[in-house]
């Protein structure tokens, strides 16, 4: 399944009535599972914490945080090494398209 | 090797020690804080856990994280952040509320829990570096490794781990696969507890109460429940409605259109309890029992296994169970009795063990779980120097089970301490309040007078292994044991059967008239509809419990007793002398055995005594 399907209930803005609603199942094949146990490599990641703190402060807007929160991400390659060989497929590019 | 299982900052957080695949201990945190459901980083119970390897090992000190080979989390943060993340932008809005929570539950602790548990053990086990499994795999792994099966198919159900809420594995020897799943926010945990919250109980908290209301009820809104909030294929996997929810938006489960759709706005918690709120928990029970029953063939089918495991939040509905081994879908079921994510310390635990060291694993025929005894003990000595200090009077006796079965055929309350404290929400012998089932008004005693909980609430029965067939259906084709208290089953010798309770209950009437109701030979243990929590003890496993039992059997030709947890409403189960002592003065239990010493409550001193100190639920 594609990241696009995965996150479908996000694109059709909550609709129901989904186009695989006719399918004769809504299980996910996992496909490949990635391993299932990793080394955590994530003990720091100040600055989401910073500009989390900043929308709660009100001093950045929704759209500002997402668009700051994507510029960390692509800054962090460690990261994105680590959801790709996760998840076996590179999720945070989502955050990417926002 | 020791590897060292944490669970943590959710709910229920826990620490399980494997010492080469076998279990050495585990314990949730919750029983050493006293706060219900501790989510914190677990600090007493990894002590714990250590402090019971340096005992097996005869060491003075307990080990250290420099002992540890391998500290392994229940859930990857990383992947709960990106749903975090996503579910905050697939919102589109710009509540403050969400970003709060997201921060609240996210940022603020579970990012950062490495650096937490190197605080914590000085390093993180030998490698200083911190593993993480999935959040599913590990609840998988609590069912299938410890379980008395060479194979299995194996099914999680929970509110959601990471994006996960439902799996399907196929467990063989030391490998487990996960072969199927539902992603969040579809969700059997999240929508069962939707209507938790709805009918004015706790989330994560009254689930089992929404559980327990269900017989009184009616199911007048599943064709609701079907044609509105979710779509359930044949092969049990479901997509919800989400214009009806709003836990994608924060704190709250559902919103006004769900309360549109039911009547009404929600029952506030002290509200009383209504026709709509029963009708409402036997709606959602039966439609959960259908998807539960759906995803387990389909996992049968898929496998190929006449064996399953069941874990997840889910696996505690013990109803659901007994229809699952009513079914004779499976030649045999087992469930872990930690099902919840205080089980997924273990399950991470075992999970590393067998499925990235590739070790090989050992199947026992009565499971490897110990009969969930994996807590602390306290020897007699300690015992009887705390009560020396208090300075409170206690009775040796030389057959304490006996005069135990004495005091409770005498009608007497009886809270009975021993031996390791169970791991896991029920309370199986170690930690039990336990009482005549034969009282037609001690089921209500109980709930008003010693637990300080709701009247409607059931209670479960304890009884002798082999005579367990004479008192209660069995599932005829499919094996069960049933000495977790796990599955429902019916009472046999059933009084007035044509009685029904929702029919006899008028509009916010008191459920007491319908609870005390002698509805069989063990009134306090048969609930509405005649189902059972069982709990069938066996010599083997349970050897003091059982011979408690015995003796009453002998006594009054019972082998039944109820058997409630040691504890008052939202208070953690007892784990010491001391918590025991303060719920047996806090309540109006009559006696207290903590191994094998008795205290009685009309001995006690009045200064000793104190009432409504508990926070209500």
């Amino acid at each position: 399944m594609s990241l696009t399907e995965r996150l479908d209930w996000i694109e059709t803005d909550h609709e129901f009535d989904v186009p695989d609603k006719k399918a004769d199942s809504y299980f996910i094949n996992p496909g490949k599972n990635g391993e299932m146990i990793n080394e955590y490599h994530f003990d720091t990641l100040p600055e989401l914490k910073r500009l989390l703190s900043k929308r709660l402060a009100g001093s950045l807007s929704e759209k500002e945080f997402m668009m700051a929160a994507r510029e960390t991400f692509r800054n962090k390659p460690e990261y994105r090494a680590y959801i790709k060989d996760s998840l076996g497929r590179e999720v945070v590019d989502f955050i990417y398209e926002m | 090797m020791y590897i060292l299982g944490i669970s943590a900052l959710y709910h229920d957080s826990a620490a399980a020690l494997i010492k080469d695949g076998k279990i050495v201990a585990a314990a949730q945190e919750e029983r050493f804080t006293r706060k219900k459901l501790d989510s914190s980083i677990p600090v007493n119970a990894v002590e714990y856990c250590l402090s019971k390897a340096a005992d097996n090992e005869g060491r003075e000190r307990p080990l250290t994280g420099y002992d540890i080979d391998e500290v392994v989390y229940y859930d990857d943060p990383v992947l709960t952040m990106d749903r975090v993340i996503k579910n905050v932008s697939a919102c589109k809005n710009d509540r403050n509320d969400l970003v709060n929570f997201s921060y609240d539950s996210l940022f603020s602790g579970k990012l950062w829990i490495e650096k937490s548990l190197r605080e914590l053990l000085g390093t993180v086990g030998k490698k200083d570096r911190l593993l993480v499994s999935r959040h599913h795999l590990s609840h998988a792994a609590s069912a299938f490794y410890p379980s008395p099966f060479e194979e299995a198919a194996v099914v999680t159900v929970d509110g959601v781990g990471e994006w996960t809420t439902t799996g399907i594995f196929y467990g063989r020897e030391n490998s487990l696969e996960l072969l199927k799943k539902l992603e969040y926010p579809h969700s059997l945990g999240l929508l069962y507890s939707a209507f938790t919250y709805f009918c004015g109980f706790r989330v994560n908290f009254g689930e089992y109460k929404l559980m327990g209301l269900a017989p009184y009820g009616k199911p007048v809104y599943e064709k609701t429940i079907r044609d509105e909030l979710i779509d359930i294929k044949q092969d049990g996997s479901f997509r919800l409605n989400l214009d009806y929810f709003d836990y994608q938006y924060g704190r709250t489960m559902t919103n006004e259109r769900f309360a549109s759709l039911f009547g009404g706005m929600r029952r506030k918690p002290e509200e009383s309890i209504t026709k709509r709120e029963m009708n409402l928990a036997s709606s959602i029970q039966k439609v959960t029992e259908e998807i539960i029953l759906r995803l387990s063939k389909t996992a049968g089918e898929i496998t190929g296994s006449k064996n399953l495991c069941l874990a997840g939040g889910v696996a505690l509905n013990c109803v659901a169970n007994g229809v699952i081994a009513k079914s004779g879908l499976f030649d045999s079921v087992w469930v872990q009795p930690a099902s919840g994510d205080s089980g997924g310390a273990l399950g991470a635990a075992l999970a590393l063990w067998h499925g990235k060291y590739a070790r090989e694993r050992e199947v026992c025929p009565d499971d490897m779980m110990q009969g969930a005894f994996l807590g602390p003990s306290f020897t007699k000595e300690y015992i009887r120097d705390f009560l020396d200090e208090k300075g409170v009077k206690y009775h040796e006796k030389e057959n304490v089970p006996e005069s135990i079965a004495d005091c409770v055929k005498d009608q007497k309350v009886v809270g009975i301490f021993n031996g390791r404290m169970e791991y896991g929400p029920r309370a199986l012998g170690h930690r039990s309040i336990i009482a005549d089932p034969r009282s037609e008004n001690m089921q209500s005693k109980l709930n008003l007078s010693i637990k300080y909980r709701e009247s409607f609430r059931p209670f479960a029965p304890a009884v002798m292994k082999e005579k367990a067939s004479e008192w209660f259906d069995t599932f005829e084709d499919t094996l069960v044991d049933q000495k977790y208290m796990l599955f429902c089953s019916d009472v046999k010798e059933r009084f007035d059967t044509d009685f029904s309770p929702h029919d006899a209950l008028s509009e916010n009437e008191d459920m007491l008239s319908i609870v005390n109701r002698k509805r069989s030979p063990i009134p306090a243990v048969t609930h509405v509809d005649y189902s059972a929590r069982v709990q069938s003890v066996d010599e083997k496993t349970n050897p003091y419990f059982y011979s408690i039992l015995r003796e009453f059997d002998q006594k009054t030709g019972c082998p039944v007793l109820i058997n409630t947890s040691f504890n008052v409403r939202g208070e953690p189960i007892v784990c010491s002398p001391e918590d025991a002592f303060n719920c047996f003065m806090n309540t109006k239990m009559d006696v207290l055995v903590l191994e094998d010493v008795m205290l009685f409550k009309d001995e006690m001193p009045e200064s000793e005594r104190r009432r409504d100190v508990y926070e209500l639920d």
